[in-house]
């Protein structure tokens, strides 16, 4: 039979059951910023925490040097040299020389697997790896 | 205070975590129709700046009106690419 000053300590720990976990300023985080001495294929030390400001990461989202090289703003550029360049070919098939159309026709196939590959790297892969931020 | 088993407890209200995670696409898409809006803002500004000059010395009452909204545009694009380009830090794990 319990007493009841056993149920009073049953109450008790009861109470004190969810003051026990700890609050989210006193939870540890793990932040891999050391190097483990692993290296990626580009050289680039693994899982290292690479910290930066919004404004850099925006503008890293909007560059794009060449249509091989750059981030999403890569996408729209070899999108519309695409467009030119089928145009071109459409302009010089008909009116200009067949040879010539070739050359263009060349750059349209080279600018739409360049918008392709840019749309898979910056939009889905790239874009689907995780970011830490302020909430 | 103290618990049956002698540990000390501190009762602490839940705060609003400091960080969060989410994608790399999500937070851009997030942020860059605060940049847009401020390139908007300055274009809204230069054209409705040269529609002033032009208004000028044609319809001056609409001039007026259109240097009004030019330096509105002009002094509110701030607001707008300063969100987008906030000193707020990130971390990437590569």
């Amino acid at each position: 039979m319990t007493t009841i000053t056993q149920l009073r300590r049953q109450a008790k720990d009861l109470k004190f059951a969810d003051t026990a976990k700890p609050s989210p300023e006193q939870m540890s985080v793990f932040m891999p910023i050391g190097d483990t001495g692993e290296k990626m294929g580009d050289g680039l030390p693994i899982r290292a925490a690479d910290w930066m400001s919004r404004k850099d990461f925006l503008n890293s989202y909007f560059s794009a040097p060449n249509t091989k090289e750059g981030n999403a703003a890569s996408v729209y550029k070899a999108a519309f040299y695409f467009v030119v360049c089928l145009v071109l070919t459409i302009v010089t098939f008909f009116w200009v020389n067949h040879y010539i159309a070739a050359v263009f026709a060349f750059l349209t196939g080279k600018y739409w697997s360049d918008r392709v590959v840019n749309y898979a790297w910056a939009v889905k892969w790239y874009g689907g790896r995780p970011l830490i931020h302020t909430a | 205070m103290s618990n049956i088993s002698g540990r000390q407890t501190i009762t602490v209200e839940k705060g609003a975590p400091l960080l969060a995670q989410g994608k790399r696409w999500d937070y851009f898409m997030r942020y860059q129709p605060f940049w847009l809006q401020g390139i908007r803002y300055r274009t809204y500004a230069l054209a409705l700046g040269i529609a002033g000059i032009f208004l000028l010395f044609t319809l001056p009452l609409l001039s007026v009106l259109a240097f009004a909204g030019a330096m509105y545009f002009y002094r509110m694009s701030p607001f707008y690419t300063g969100v987008a380009s906030s000193k707020r830090r990130l971390i990437q794990l590569n």
